[in-house]
C-alpha cells in the first residue's frame, strides 16, 4: 500500500468500480421504474376490463332476475299454487325457471322461494322443488333478504350449503304484495375460473373478488374459507379505482360500476422485476469479471510507469550509502527519464568536485613538504653567503661584498614566505638587485631606466611579476656586449588599469618567437631563471581572470612586453 | 494517500451504492368517477343506439361512468321500474330515466329521494313533477309536423294519427300539438287516432284494415319513426303522405325515396350528450333550469341535402 504503483492501481480500481456501479444503478433504477409503470398500466387496464366484464355479467343476470320476477306466466302459476297447492304447478314453474336459466351461461341455478308456503322451486333437475322448509332456515334467509341489497352472498340452502353469489328479486301480485322471491345464482367456482384464473399469472400473489368486506372468491384459499379481508390490504381498497404500491407489492383495486363488486390484486414487485434483477446481477458479474481481466493489463501498465521510478529510487538509495560511482539507468523518455539524467549529471559533477578537492589537498601537502625542505636550505645559504661577504669585506673586496649582499637580498625576495603580493616599490627594489647582479655578470654594459609614476608605487602586484620579462629581454632581446643596451621599465596608470612595461632596444624578435614565449609550458626549475612567460600568464589569469593580460610588441628597434592588471592599492595605506 | 482517507472514501462509495439498492418509489393513485345509472325505454332502434353513444361520449369527456339498463320493449313498465330500483339499490350516483309511463310517479322516485340520489328524465318527462327534463318540445314538434303535413296535403282531405303508447307524455304531446294545428285547418279532418305502436311495427293486417276503413286518408302522422317506416313499406305506391319524429338513417333514406314526407329531427345522440352534460353541471352544484328543450328541425326532401351536408360538417368538427 506504500508504493506509488499500488496507489495508482487502487485509484484505477476505485474509479472504475464507482463509475461502473453508478451507471449500472442509474440505468437499473430508470428501467425498473419504467417497467413497473408499464406493467401497472397494462395490468390495471386488464383488470378494469375484467371487472367490467363481471359487472356486465351481473347486470345481465340482474336483468334476467327482474325479467323472471315480472314474468306473467310464473306469476299466474304462483298465484294458482298459493290457492291450490298443487304439486304439478311446481313442476311447471320449475320448467319455466329452467328456460330462463338457459338464457345465460353464467347462471348456475334459479330458485323461487315462497316463504309463506315454506316452498322453494328450483331450475335444477334435482331437487325440482322442496316443501316444508324449516322455520329456522326461512328465518336465516329472510334475514339476508331484509337487507336493502339485490346482490347477496348466501349459502345454497337447497343444494349443498356452499356460498353462492345470488341476485335477489321480489315477486309481487297485482295488489303489490310480495308473494315470493327469485334467486338467480352464480357459483363462486364459476367466477373463479371465468375471471380470476384468467387474470392470474405468476406475478400475482393474491387476487380477490370482493363484495364490500366479504371475500367471494380468492386465489388464497384460506381467505375464502374465512371470507374476511386481510387487514393489511384494506387501505388499498378505497374508492372505485385504486392503484398503489409499497416496497414489496403493487396493489390494484377496481370496483364495478353497477355491481360494486371489487377486484383486488396484489402483485409481487420482485417478480415483475425478476428479469431485470437477473440482468442487473449478471451485469454486476460481468463487470467484476472484466474488472479482474483488466487488472492484468493495469498491473503491467503500472509496472511500465513505475519501473524508471523504482530504478531511480534504487540508485538514490545506493548513493545515500556512499556509492557515488553508481548511475541511474535511463529507461523512459518521460519526466522520470529526464530526472534520472539530471540526477546522473549531478552525480558526475559531485564526483568531479570531490576529485578537485582531493587534488588540491594533495598539492597542498606537496607544497608544505617542499616549503619545509626550502626552509632548511635558505638559512644555511644566507649564513654561508653572509660569512663569504664578511670575508670579502675583511679582504677589502667591497665590490664583491656588495654583490653578495644583492644576491642574498634577491634570494630572500624570491624565497620569502612573506606573501604572494608586493607593492610596486618593493618589486622595483628586488628588480634593481637582480639587474645589478646581471650587470655585473655581463660586464656592466647595461643601462636600466625606471619610469615609475609616484601614484602607482603603492599598488599591489604579484611577486616577481616583471623578473621573467627582464630575464627574457636579457636572454633574447639584447646583445649584452653592446655597451648601448637599454632596458626601460615603465609603470603607469591608464584607463583604471595598472600597466607594467619592459622595453629593450635589441634587434627584436619574430612573431613565432612571441607565440612560443606565450605558449611555452611552465617548467618548474630551481632558481630564478626560466620561470617563463607562461608562468606569468598563468598567474595573471589565476589572480585576475579576464581582467588582466600580457602582450608583446616587437620591431627592429627592440621588444616591448606589457602587462596590465586591475589597480589594487596596498591595504596598509 | 492516507489509509484513513482511503477507508472513508470506500465507505462513502459503498453507502452510495447501497442507498441505490434500497430506495424504492411508491405509487398511489385513486380515482372515483361518478356513476350514472341510465334506464332507457328500449334499445333496438337507431334512435336509442345513438342516444347511448351520445351519453357514453359525454361521460368519457367529462370523467364519468355509465350503467345502462333497458327493458325489451317500450311496454314493460314493471320491468323498467325494477331496473331503476336495482340501480338505486346498487348505489349509483345519479339516475337518468326515460319513463315508459309519464303519468304515474313510480315508487323508485321516493326511494331515490330517501337515498338522496338525484333523478332526471330525458327523451320523455314525468308529467306534473319537478324532475328535470332534457329533450325536445314534443307539442311543438307535433304542431310543426301538422303544419308540414297540411301543406303537403294541400290543406284538404282526411288525415290519421298512429301514436305510440299514450301513457308516454312524448307521444301524447306530439298528438296534442298535431291536433292543435289541425283545428286551424278547416278542410282537413282527422279521421282516426290509433295508439299503442311504439317500437312494435304495425302488423300487415292492421295496416290493410286501416286502408280499408279509411280509404280517403291522404296523410298520416306517426309519432315514432319505427312505426312510420312500417306503414310506409305497406302503403308504398299510394299518394299517402307520412310525417314522423326521430332522425335516423333509414328515415332519411325513405324521405329521399319519397316514402316519407317529413321528419322532425329528434337526434338521439344530441339528447344523450346534453343529458350527461346536464348531470355533470348538476353534480358540480350549478343552478339549472328544470327543462332543457332542444331545438328541432323539420326535414323534407327540399332541405334534405342541405341538412345532410351540415350534419356531416358537424360530425367532422
Amino acid at each position: 500500500m506504500n508504493s506509488v504503483r499500488s496507489k495508482i492501481l487502487a485509484s484505477i480500481l476505485l474509479i472504475t468500480i464507482v463509475v461502473a456501479f453508478g451507471i449500472t444503478m442509474v440505468i437499473y433504477r430508470g428501467a425498473a421504474k419504467m417497467i413497473e409503470q408499464n406493467y401497472i398500466t397494462v395490468f390495471s387496464q386488464r383488470q378494469e376490463q375484467t371487472i367490467n366484464a363481471i359487472d356486465q355479467m351481473v347486470q345481465k343476470l340482474s336483468y334476467i332476475s327482474i325479467d323472471v320476477a315480472c314474468n306473467t306466466e310464473i306469476k299466474e302459476a304462483v298465484s294458482e299454487y298459493r290457492a291450490t297447492l298443487k304439486e304439478k304447478l311446481l313442476e311447471e314453474i320449475s320448467e319455466n325457471l329452467r328456460a330462463f336459466k338457459k338464457t345465460d351461461d353464467g347462471i348456475s341455478s334459479i330458485y323461487l322461494l315462497l316463504p309463506k308456503e315454506r316452498t322453494v322451486i328450483t331450475s335444477r333437475e334435482y331437487p325440482v322443488y322442496r316443501r316444508k322448509l324449516s322455520k329456522k332456515l326461512l328465518g336465516q334467509i329472510s334475514q339476508e333478504i331484509s337487507e336493502q341489497c339485490r346482490l347477496i352472498l348466501i349459502s345454497d340452502f337447497v343444494y349443498d350449503n356452499k356460498l353462492i353469489l345470488s341476485l335477489l328479486e321480489r315477486i309481487e301480485n297485482d295488489k303489490g304484495e310480495i308473494i315470493g322471491y327469485i334467486f338467480v345464482n352464480i357459483e363462486n367456482r364459476k367466477l373463479y375460473y371465468d375471471y380470476l384464473a384468467t387474470i392470474t399469472e405468476n406475478n400475482v400473489k393474491n387476487a380477490m373478488l370482493l363484495k364490500e368486506s366479504q371475500v367471494i372468491t380468492s386465489l388464497d384459499m384460506d381467505v375464502v374459507k374465512e371470507h374476511i379481508i386481510v387487514n393489511k390490504y384494506v387501505k388499498w381498497m378505497q374508492g372505485q379505482e385504486n392503484v398503489g404500491s409499497d416496497s414489496e407489492n403493487i396493489y390494484i383495486y377496481y370496483k364495478g360500476n353497477y355491481s360494486k363488486l371489487g377486484l383486488f390484486l396484489c402483485i409481487d414487485r420482485r417478480k415483475i422485476l425478476g428479469n431485470l434483477v437477473y440482468i442487473r446481477n449478471s451485469l454486476t458479474g460481468v463487470m467484476i469479471l472484466f474488472l479482474l481481466i483488466s487488472l492484468i493489463p493495469a498491473f503491467y501498465l503500472t509496472r511500465v510507469v513505475y519501473r524508471p521510478l523504482k530504478e531511480l529510487t534504487h540508485t538514490i538509495k545506493h548513493v545515500s550509502y556512499g556509492e557515488l560511482g553508481i548511475r541511474a539507468r535511463i529507461i523512459s523518455k518521460d519526466e522520470i527519464g529526464s530526472l534520472s539524467a539530471e540526477f546522473n549529471q549531478m552525480l558526475d559533477r559531485i564526483e568531479e568536485l570531490i576529485q578537485q578537492v582531493v587534488e588540491q589537498e594533495m598539492q597542498k601537502k606537496d607544497a608544505e613538504l617542499e616549503a619545509l625542505q626550502y626552509q632548511i636550505t635558505p638559512h644555511f645559504m644566507y649564513n654561508t653567503l653572509n660569512s663569504i661577504k664578511c670575508a670579502a669585506m675583511l679582504h677589502g673586496e667591497k665590490e664583491l661584498a656588495k654583490l653578495l649582499d644583492d644576491f642574498v637580498e634577491l634570494l630572500q625576495a624570491s624565497i620569502s614566505k612573506r606573501g604572494t603580493f608586493l607593492t610596486v616599490a618593493e618589486e622595483i627594489y628586488v628588480l634593481k638587485k637582480y639587474l645589478e647582479l646581471q650587470n655585473f655578470r655581463y660586464g656592466g654594459g647595461l643601462t636600466v631606466i625606471y619610469e615609475v609614476e609616484d601614484s602607482v608605487r603603492q599598488c599591489i602586484i604579484p611577486r616577481l611579476l616583471l623578473q621573467p620579462l627582464v630575464e627574457n629581454a636579457l636572454l633574447h632581446g639584447l646583445d649584452i656586449k653592446d655597451k648601448n643596451s637599454y632596458i626601460t621599465i615603465r609603470m603607469y596608470k591608464k584607463d583604471d588599469k595598472l600597466y607594467l612595461e619592459v622595453k629593450d632596444n635589441g634587434q627584436g624578435i619574430t612573431k613565432e618567437q612571441i607565440q612560443e614565449l606565450l605558449n611555452s609550458k611552465t617548467k618548474k626549475k630551481r632558481g630564478l631563471t626560466a620561470i617563463g612567460v607562461a608562468n606569468i600568464k598563468e598567474r595573471l589569469s589565476l589572480y585576475y581572470g579576464d581582467e588582466a593580460g600580457l602582450f608583446y610588441e616587437s620591431s627592429s628597434n627592440g621588444t616591448k612586453a606589457v602587462i596590465y592588471i586591475p589597480i589594487v592599492m596596498d591595504a596598509g595605506e | 494517500m492516507d489509509k484513513k482517507v482511503l477507508i472513508k472514501f470506500v465507505l462513502i462509495v459503498l453507502c452510495f451504492l447501497f442507498t441505490g439498492c434500497t430506495n424504492k418509489q411508491n405509487y398511489n393513485y385513486k380515482n372515483n368517477k361518478p356513476v350514472i345509472g341510465i334506464v332507457t325505454k328500449s334499445t333496438d332502434s337507431e334512435y336509442w343506439m345513438s342516444l347511448v353513444s351520445g351519453m357514453n361520449m359525454a361521460a368519457d369527456e367529462l370523467g364519468m361512468k355509465t350503467v345502462f339498463f333497458s327493458p325489451e320493449s317500450e311496454s314493460e313498465k314493471e320491468v323498467q321500474d325494477r331496473l331503476a330500483e336495482s340501480l338505486l339499490v346498487n348505489k349509483i350516483d345519479v339516475l337518468a330515466v326515460s319513463p315508459i309511463d309519464s303519468y304515474s310517479e313510480p315508487d323508485y322516485i321516493n326511494q331515490a329521494k330517501k337515498m338522496t340520489i338525484p333523478v332526471i328524465s330525458f327523451d320523455t318527462c314525468f308529467e306534473g313533477t319537478k324532475i328535470p327534463y332534457i329533450g325536445i318540445d314534443n307539442k311543438l314538434v307535433g304542431y310543426e309536423l301538422g303544419k308540414e303535413l297540411a301543406k303537403q296535403m294541400e290543406h284538404k282531405g282526411q288525415a290519421g294519427i298512429i301514436a305510440g303508447d299514450l301513457r308516454q307524455s312524448g307521444h301524447r304531446q306530439r298528438v296534442d300539438g298535431f291536433m292543435r294545428y289541425m283545428k286551424t285547418e278547416k278542410n282537413i279532418e282527422v279521421a282516426f287516432i290509433e295508439s299503442g305502436y311504439a317500437n312494435l311495427q304495425m302488423s300487415e293486417k292492421k295496416v290493410r284494415k286501416m286502408k280499408k276503413n279509411y280509404p280517403m286518408v291522404k296523410g298520416i302522422f306517426a309519432t315514432s319513426a319505427v312505426t312510420a317506416l312500417g306503414i310506409a313499406q305497406e302503403i308504398d305506391g299510394t299518394k299517402v303522405k307520412i310525417v314522423t319524429v326521430d332522425e335516423q338513417k333509414d328515415v332519411l333514406d325513405a324521405i329521399e325515396q319519397n316514402k316519407i314526407a317529413a321528419v322532425a329531427n329528434q337526434s338521439g345522440y344530441r339528447i344523450g350528450y346534453e343529458t350527461v352534460q346536464y348531470i355533470h353541471q348538476m353534480l358540480e352544484g350549478k343552478e339549472l333550469e328544470t327543462k332543457v328543450l332542444l331545438s328541432v328541425q323539420i326535414i323534407t326532401k327540399d332541405n334534405l341535402l342541405n341538412y345532410m351536408s351540415n350534419s356531416r360538417e358537424e360530425y367532422l368538427q
